[in-house]
Formats: C-alpha cells, structure tokens, sequence
C-alpha cells in the first residue's frame, strides 16, 4: 500500500497562474522517488504541497496513517548563519523541545553520517558549498524522518561534490529504509539514485511518464551499460515531455 | 593606498588645519573673541577641565541614558508590530510623526509637561534617537530568510520560537546599524534639549549650557573647547558602537567583514 497518494492534485497561485493540474502520483515505503522535468513546470509547487507548506485548489493528497515525521532539503542549504553546524542540525530538535544533551548527541550522529565531524563549532560561513548542503542533510536526518523531500539539493554544486554526495545520499537511504522525493533537472542522477523517476511537463504541470528503473546498488552502476541506456531512455521521455510543453 | 597611510591621512589634514590656523591667528594678531588659535582653545580645556569634565560627564549621561531607552523600546515596539499587523497600522503613524516634528518645536511644551529637568532632557533626546532604531528593527525582523521561515514552520515551530530563534537573530545586524545611528542622534538629542531647556530650567550643566554661559561672557575660546568635546563625544561613541557591532557579527555576518559599512 502506498505511503503517499496525489490524486488529481491542480493549484492555481492567486497570481493567476496553474502551476498544476491533474497530477497522480504516489509514493511507496522505502521508495526513491525522482521527480525530473524542465524548468518552470512546477516541481517546487508540488513537493511545497507534499510537504503541506501550501493547500491543493485541487484535488488530494494522503499520507497513510498518521503524517510521518519529514526530513526536507530545500536547493539552498538554508542554514542559520548565525548558528553553528551543530545548532544548525540539532534545530528540529530544538523546535520539538528536547532537551539540550539529547540533541546534541542525536545531532552528533547525523553529522559523523555526512562526514561532517571536527566541524561542529564552524558557521555556515567558513564551509564549503559542499560542506553547506551536507549540513543541510544532516539536519534533515537528525529528526530520524521516515520520509525525507529533497528540491534539487545538489544543484549549486560542483560535479565532483555533486556524485560523491549522490552516492553517500542513495547509500544513506537504502540503510535507514527511507522513502524519498527528489526533484532534480539531472537525467543522470535521476537515474543513479531512483527505483522510479516521474517525468514532468508543464503548461500547466502534470506526470508525463513514470519509468522504473532496474538497478543495482554501489557505484559500479554508473559505469554499466544498463545505466546508460536507462538514461537515454530517461532523456528522450524528457525531450518529450519538453515537447509537449513547449 | 596602505592601511597606515589611510590612518594617517585624516590626521595630516588635521595638522595642516590645525597650523594653518593657528598661523592666520598669530600673523593677523586675532583676539580671542573673533577667534581663538588652536593653541588658545587648548589651554582653555585645560584650565576649565575640572568644569568641562563634569559637564561632558551630564551630556554623556543624557546621551547613554536615551540611547539605552531608544535600543529598548526601538526594539519592543518592533517586535510588538510584528506581532500584530494591527498594532503596527495603528501605532507607526504616530512614531513617524514623532520624527519628522522638529525637537525644537516639541521641547518647550515637554518642559511644561515633565518637572525634573534630566527627564525633560532624556525625553526630547529619546524621542531623536527613538526611530532609527524602531525602523532598523522593524526592517530586521522582516528580513528572515524565506526558506529558513518554511523550514521553522515545516517543524512547527511556535511564535516565540519563530521570534527567538529566527527574526531577532536575523534582525540583529540591521538593529546594530540602527544603534549605530541613534548613538550619533541621541548626543544631538541631549545638546539640542539643553539648548531650548537652559534658559528656563536653571540645574543644566552640561556641554550645551557650557556653550551659552561661555558665549554670554564672550569667553570664545572656551565655546571652543566645549565645542570640540562634544564632537569627540560623538566620534567616540559612533566609533564604540561600531566596534561593538563589528565584534557581535564579526564570525557570521557579510557586513562585519568588509572595512565600510553601508547602513540604512
Ligand atoms: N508564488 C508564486 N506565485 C505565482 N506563480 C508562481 C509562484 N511560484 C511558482 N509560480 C509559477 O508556477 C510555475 C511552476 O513553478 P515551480 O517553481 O514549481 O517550477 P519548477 O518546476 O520548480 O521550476 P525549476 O526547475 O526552475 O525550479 C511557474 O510557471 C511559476 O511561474
Ligand atoms: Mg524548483
């Protein structure tokens, strides 16, 4: 049974625009989730309505049972410039009202899981972009979410960053068993990280084509053919839905 | 240009007119009550120092005092309009025209209204000081990062959390660049209500009264003097607060890096 349902999701911005319309989608337990399509056909509008920042005009969206707890990663790493790494990751936490030493060592942990140790005490300031967004993923880890959304994390990154973070990302998820919603404009790491890639068009926005992805864990899967001709066949699905939106 | 030489520089020009002044009043053999050498303003801060040091200690009081109820209530009452779109609506008008009504024109009827003459004085110099800092605060405190907003309110944050952890950190380097204005504004503030205040209430003693006694006895070279203190006064305090602002947002703040510093 799915853990998400979208079911003929639309929303209209009070400007006038329909950013969607018609979407259907779900989402299954312990699922990678890509969503990839060009720019402008409203895939922010619609993890901001997954994550409940905003209301549907139409149409629904259903968690099964309760809302699980969420991790989100936005596309800028979105951290307090003022806080350190530390306070930064341990601020669900802090928002939940747990205790100073439960925090710290819950946010402890979510920083050794990005490699991010010995810099606890450093403001967002004096990291890296790379050292930035794995902050920014720790601290979606740090609430131990059961789903996590992510809106084109790895975008402002360069592309060494960007794969050795898709690795650790895709690795993260499998051991803690988590489902995941992934925006991004990259045939290529749609295809590496996801089971199932939803291909979007716009004008306004909709699901275009759902592909499954028949993969293997582990780095060796970039280099395999499989994985490329899965790519290719990712590409052309986008060319067309650019087509139809064009 | 190297930083000694961009030190030095302001110096140079301050000897050079400093001489050359001294030089104008020697050569024409000015007296002191058309205008006084350097020299003359000089030993006068000397001589009267024991009477200009207390003096300048009452306008500094003044100046700290408004400063310090400015910084509070700038920010209270930002935080209040915050709060409330109502409250703001109802209430910001009436600090706008706080501000652009001339002091001058509001001190005579304070010192109707308030009897002790350092009250009289903390007010008028309060309510010059007072803006910038609410309008600083004011724009601070809507200058939060939207993801950071969505990201509070994802986890639910409360309001007070929302305002603790996240709009008055955000606001802090705009209420600093506030605070930096006030400084300057709340020394005006307490020299201009001694001004229109000295003639009436008879307990001023600061640097202003200082200026209007040394006048009435053409005692110019001590205008001078007092002059020169009040202007030390507010290079000094816009300095400190300068430092102060530099220091808190020294690691984390873009503003604190950079040797000048844009305020608004
Ligand atoms: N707050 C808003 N008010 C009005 N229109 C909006 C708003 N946000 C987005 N839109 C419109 O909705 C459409 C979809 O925007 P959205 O940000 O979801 O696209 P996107 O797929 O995430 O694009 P990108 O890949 O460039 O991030 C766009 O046409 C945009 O102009
Ligand atoms: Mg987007």
């Amino acid at each position: 049974m799915s853990l998400l349902r979208i079911e003929g999701v639309g929303h209209r911005f009070a400007s006038g625009t329909t950013a969607l319309a018609g979407v259907d989608l779900t989402l299954e337990p312990g699922e990678f989730l890509s969503i990839l399509g060009p720019s402008g056909c409203g895939k922010s509008t619609l993890l901001r309505l997954v994550m409940g920042l905003d209301r549907p005009t139409a149409g629904r969206i259903d968690w099964r049972g309760p809302r699980p707890r969420i991790g989100v990663v936005f596309q800028d790493p979105t951290l307090m410039p003022w806080a350190n790494v530390m306070d930064n990751v341990a601020l669900p936490l802090r928002l939940a009202g747990r205790g100073r030493a439960e925090r710290h060592a819950a946010a402890r942990e979510a920083i050794a899981l990005v490699g991010l140790d010995g810099f606890e005490a450093a403001v967002p300031r004096e990291l890296s972009g790379g050292m930035r967004m794995r902050a920014s993923i720790a601290r979606a880890f740090v609430g131990d979410p059961q789903v996590l959304l992510m809106d084109e994390p790895f975008a402002a990154l360069d592309e060494i960053t960007r794969l050795r973070l898709d690795d650790e990302l895709r690795a993260l998820c499998r051991r803690k068993n988590l489902a995941v919603i992934f925006v991004t404009h990259s045939v290529f790491e749609s295809v590496y990280l996801s089971d199932r890639i939803a291909v979007m068009s716009g004008r306004p926005g909709h699901v275009a084509d759902i592909r499954v992805i028949a993969r293997e864990e582990g780095a060796a899967f970039r280099a395999s053919p499989a994985y490329a001709r899965q790519c290719a066949e990712a590409s052309a699905s986008l060319a067309r839905a650019m087509e139809l939106s064009a | 240009m190297t930083r000694l030489a961009a030190r030095i520089a302001p110096l140079l020009v301050a000897v050079l007119v400093l001489s050359g002044w001294e030089l104008l009043v020697r050569v024409n053999d000015l007296p002191p009550y058309i205008l006084p050498a350097p020299s003359a303003i000089g030993a006068s801060l000397w001589h009267d120092r024991a009477i200009l040091a207390l003096s300048l200690y009452v306008t500094l009081k003044i100046t700290f005092a408004a400063l310090l109820t400015s910084a509070i209530a700038g920010l209270g009452l930002a935080v209040l309009f915050r709060q409330s779109r109502w409250i703001e609506r109802s209430l910001y008008p009436y600090a706008v025209i706080l501000q652009v009504t001339p002091i001058v024109a509001i001190a005579p009827l304070i010192l109707i209204y308030v009897e002790d003459p350092f009250m009289v004085m903390l007010v008028c110099a309060t309510i010059v000081a007072f803006f910038p800092v609410l309008s600083n605060a004011m724009l601070g405190l809507r200058s939060v990062d939207r993801g950071l907003e969505d990201l509070f309110r994802l986890q639910g944050a409360s309001r007070w959390q929302v305002l603790w952890l996240l709009q008055l950190p955000s606001a802090l380097p705009y209420y600093l660049g506030g605070l930096r204005i006030a400084g300057g504004l709340a020394l005006i503030g307490a020299v201009v209500a001694e001004f229109v205040s000295s003639t009436t209430a008879g307990g001023a003693t600061g640097l202003a009264w200082r200026i209007i006694e040394a006048g009435q006895r053409l005692n110019v070279p001590r205008m001078f003097a007092a002059l020169a203190l009040i202007a030390v006064a507010g290079i000094a305090i816009f300095g400190l607060l300068s430092l102060a602002s530099r220091l808190i947002l020294r690691r984390w703040h873009d503003s604190a890096r950079n040797e000048e510093q844009g305020e608004s």
